[in-house]
């Protein structure tokens, strides 16, 4: 695949002692292109959230290679790991995880500060980002008196602030209700498609299958790829 | 990440003032050791500094102006007055004395001076008679201070009453307070005769005291002669060195105590805010960067702590002194800028057990439940 952003090659993940020990992922390999959103789904324990955190360079694999943008992660030292997570992924969780004690704008431009954006040029980054989103009535608000839909948007627009290639999402509706949950999968399928990232995203909920462009299947730490509308078929309820 | 520090105290508002009272009541205790360290020895050795004299002579064993069993017949004066170099010499006679006032006890140095040249007399006399006959006794400011003693008033012990008729500032030597007469009196008071404690000789321009003092002890092999300045440092030190053990340990115990509280409160806070951490982590975020996080809170709370601090000293010491003169707080700038460079020392130990919680955070748990 030419533009494949975000390779996983033969990862293998075992926890636990050689006595006792619990394949989270068997061999799976998995490659993700530029404007595609690909959502991972499958029953708890089936190893989804240790996928992404392979992919997304917050744990090494027992075996197997992950490459992002051509660089080989899985082989980087922490600091290393570190720079790649900070411009080369954006993160987006279940519960927001944005630092509370900052406002919305103070949240991007501490991130954008740590990839060396500071003052104007920061606060212009932020600006066009937090517009994109439709949260500029937003951005002097503190986290905490935000509602989950706008959490989850200005999460987003951190996971963006630095132009990275890969978005990861774990359960990124999880927290929130149909609408809202809605509104943000229509972000990030803009934000594949339109800003050309690769978003790769975990999910259970079947009501954002109709925003993937591919859908895998992960169970026992096993990998089966399936369309979508196949999915759909299986799984009942369509919002 | 100032700004994140900032916000993260704020945003624990008791948490902060409490580390920063903490780290405050360190500055404050070590602020006033210091303080009175500096008090005592400025002052203590301040008065025979102020003699205008620049050798002491006295009975050979004596130490220190506080500590004097010296007695001297008044051939040791004709002696000195004898020898070369010598401008002029007088005597001094002092005694550590109990008085009564009003049936109160009343301790003091009693201090008999050569009215006449003043030298050995107080330092600046700033209320009353400058120049002090028969039973007249010009007494420290302190004395007056504490036990209420006015121009006026009477002090007795035995047969012999004193009046009190001038208030002078510059003798108090912490453990007690400097009361002066004139020589003449006092002698005839303490039924010494002729006698005095020490001789203070002033020598002829140009002429080393440390030389003549030696030429001079050679010939009298039963005195000592000590220089203006040896003497007031050996009076510093019989009443410093007492008490700087104490100063020492006082000190160190609040250095420890405010490593303790801050340690404790950033570490707590610290604990609170793994997931946080952790999530600093995954989204690009090194150990460095949150070493200097935890490290600038713990400055910050520190430096909060020390300002604090230091306003309280300078609170207090306007009124430690009305309250218990015997605490002379005299806090330099110098000192003020050591108590802060340990604060800060304090503040960056405080933050080494933080911070190897949040080098031990997991970024991986952003992704688990
Ligand atoms: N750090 C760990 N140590 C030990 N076992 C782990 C660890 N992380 C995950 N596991 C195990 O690996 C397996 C896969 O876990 P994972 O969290 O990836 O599942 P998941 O598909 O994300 O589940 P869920 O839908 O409940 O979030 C589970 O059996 C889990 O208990
Ligand atoms: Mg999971």
């Amino acid at each position: 695949m030419a533009n494949a952003v975000l390779e996983m090659i033969d990862v293998t993940q075992v926890f636990g002692d050689k006595a006792n020990p619990t394949y989270a992922l068997r061999s799976v390999s998995l490659q993700v292109e530029q404007r595609e959103v690909v959502i991972i789904m499958g029953p708890s324990g089936a190893g989804k959230s240790t996928m992404l955190s392979i992919a997304g360079g917050l744990l090494r694999p027992t075996a197997g290679r992950g490459v992002i943008d051509g660089t080989e992660i899985t082989r980087l030292g922490d600091r290393a790991l570190a720079a790649v997570r900070l411009r080369g992924i954006g993160f987006v969780f279940q519960d927001f995880n944005l630092l509370e004690s900052l406002n919305v704008i103070q949240n991007l431009e501490l991130v954008l500060a740590r990839a060396g954006v500071r003052g104007r040029a920061a606060t212009a980054r932020a600006h066009e980002i937090l517009r994109i989103l439709g949260l500029e009535q937003r951005m002097d608000y503190r986290v905490g008196l935000l509602s989950g839909g706008e959490r989850q948007r200005v999460a987003i627009a951190r996971a963006l602030c630095n132009n990275p290639t890969v978005i990861m999402a774990d359960e990124p509706t999880a927290s929130l209700d149909g609408k809202r949950g809605a509104e943000v999968m229509t972000m990030l399928r803009m934000i594949a498609h339109d800003m050309g990232k690769a978003v790769l995203m975990v999910s259970h909920d079947h009501r954002v299958l109709a925003y993937a462009d591919r859908v895998v299947w992960l169970q026992d730490g096993l990998l089966e790829n399936r369309e979508p509308e196949s999915m759909a078929t299986i799984a009942a309820p369509q919002h | 990440m100032t700004l994140l520090a900032l916000r993260n105290l704020v945003s624990e508002k008791t948490r902060f003032a409490f580390s920063a009272a903490g780290i405050g009541f360190a500055v404050f205790l070590i602020t006033m050791m210091l303080g009175l360290y500096q008090g005592w020895n400025t002052k203590v050795g301040g008065f025979v500094e102020t003699v205008d004299a620049d050798a002491w002579v006295a009975r050979k064993g004596t130490t220190d102006f506080i500590n004097a069993a010296s007695i001297l017949p008044d051939d040791v004066g004709s002696d000195i007055a004898a020898t070369n170099g010598v401008t002029s010499v007088h005597p001094l006679i002092v005694r550590l004395m109990s008085f009564e006032k009003d049936g109160k006890k009343v301790d003091l140095h009693l201090i008999g001076y050569d009215v006449a040249s003043g030298v050995g007399g107080p330092a600046k006399v700033t209320k009353g008679a400058k120049e002090p006959s028969g039973n007249q006794i010009i007494i420290d400011e302190t004395l007056s201070r504490t036990d209420g003693v006015k121009i006026g008033d009477e002090l007795k012990a035995g047969d012999m009453t004193l009046e009190v008729v001038g208030i002078a500032s510059g003798a108090n030597f912490a453990i007690s307070q400097g009361g002066f007469m004139d020589v003449d009196s006092a002698r005839e008071m303490l039924k010494m005769p002729g006698l005095s404690t020490f001789y203070l000789s002033r020598l002829d321009e140009g002429a080393d005291a440390r030389t003549w003092g030696d030429a001079f002890s050679a010939e009298h092999p039963d005195l000592a002669v000590f220089t203006s300045g040896e003497f007031a440092s050996a009076t510093r030190h019989r009443i410093l060195d007492n008490i700087v053990p104490i100063l020492f340990l006082i000190v160190g115990l609040a250095f420890v105590v405010g490593i303790a509280v801050t340690s404790l409160t950033i570490y707590t806070a610290t604990v609170e805010r793994a997931r946080e951490f952790g999530v600093m982590k995954a989204i690009g975020f090194d150990n460095t960067d949150l070493y200097k996080l935890v490290i600038s809170q713990s400055l910050i709370t520190g430096f909060l702590g020390f300002v604090w601090g230091a306003l309280l000293t300078y609170a207090l010491s306007q009124f430690v002194d009305l309250l218990v003169p015997q605490f002379l707080v005299n806090v330099r700038l110098v000192d003020l800028a050591f108590v802060l460079g340990a604060t800060l020392l304090m503040a960056a130990l405080a933050s080494i057990v933080p911070a190897r919680r949040v080098g031990a955070v997991d970024p991986a748990v952003v992704f688990r439940g």
